[in-house]
């Protein structure tokens, strides 16, 4: 019993590390390496992370970002992969911890 | 034995606590806190002009055609140059550094296609609206600003030709732009936009 309850440990834990390290697929995310479009006219520019622009309420303002990346859904899969894994291993490691206090 | 025991259930009880710890944080990113990149942070300047302008700045978009009822966000640039989007799936983002809506200029919104479980977002159906439907952008001291589509598009997602989104036009116009296409996991986007251009009734 006590065997069987650390080789379940053991895989838990493994399965547990696995899923830490996939998590952060669970939504939308900028890819490594890609390009951004968009650019911008004003002669400020961006300098060291802090961006300058003309004018924030008229038509003047000639900074011209990229397109903005509104979806996510094409992650639904490995979310919901996840989702089921980490699910199952929570319930199950539930069980097994109430077993093991209630011998 | 005893120390076995007591090693087993602590390993038990952290692996049981890892797992819901993993299924929280991922049922709640995917489903209402999508990760989005950082913003540059707002100079000076445009916080101020943005603070003296807060009575006008919009708060709420309504498009009854598609029973929205969405509160407005203010957003920026990305650290990857591209514009901000909302923190979450249900509100939409005004580009805080373009027109103010209701002023000469293009006032752009955006709002989520789908969340990370591939349930809809804001702006799910935005492809739907047809010319002539009304939109409406409720400011902070509660006017109602009335735009009405005039044109709608999709452009590539990889497009740099974004100054008819962003540039320069002498109407008071309305821009909303949500994700279509078809979904690249390489770069985590669709592979077009939707982008839908309101003039304001008068």
């Amino acid at each position: 019993m006590k065997k069987t309850l650390f080789s379940l440990a053991a895989a838990s834990s493994v399965i547990a590390l696995a899923l830490s390290l996939a998590s952060p697929i669970y939504a939308q995310t900028d890819s490594t390496g890609s390009s951004y479009t968009g650019s911008s006219t004003d002669t400020s520019g961006t300098t060291n992370g802090s961006m300058s622009t003309s004018t924030t309420n008229s038509s003047t303002s000639s900074t011209t970002p990229g397109l903005p990346n509104t979806g996510a859904g094409g992650d639904a899969a490995a979310n919901a992969a996840l989702l089921l894994t980490s699910g199952l291993v929570a319930i199950g490691g539930t069980v097994l911890v109430a077993r093991k206090l209630a011998v | 034995m005893k120390k076995n025991y007591f090693i087993t259930l602590v390993l038990s009880v952290l692996v049981v606590l890892g797992a819901m710890a993993v299924f929280a944080t991922t049922l709640t990113h995917a489903v209402s806190n999508p990760k989005v990149d950082p913003e540059i942070p707002v100079p000076a300047k445009v916080a101020a002009e943005l603070q003296s302008a807060s009575s006008t700045l919009p708060v709420r978009l309504i498009i009854p055609s598609l029973k929205i009822n969405a509160r407005v966000q203010k957003v920026g640039i990305s650290k990857h140059g591209t514009m901000a989007v909302p923190t979450n799936f249900t509100d939409v983002g005004w580009y805080k550094y373009g027109a103010i809506p209701g002023r000469v200029g293009n006032a752009v919104i955006a709002g989520h296609l789908d969340n990370a479980l591939s349930l809809a977002g804001v702006f799910k159906h935005l492809s739907s609206l047809q010319y002539g439907d009304d939109v409406f952008v409720v400011d902070q001291a509660g006017n109602r600003l009335h735009f009405r589509v005039a044109q709608t598009a999709t452009l590539d997602d990889t497009s740099t030709d974004t100054q008819t989104i962003f540039g320069q036009t002498p109407k008071a116009r309305l821009v909303l732009i949500t994700c279509e296409g078809t979904w690249q996991q390489s770069r985590k986007s669709y592979t077009e936009r939707r982008i839908v251009y309101a003039d304001l009734v008068q």
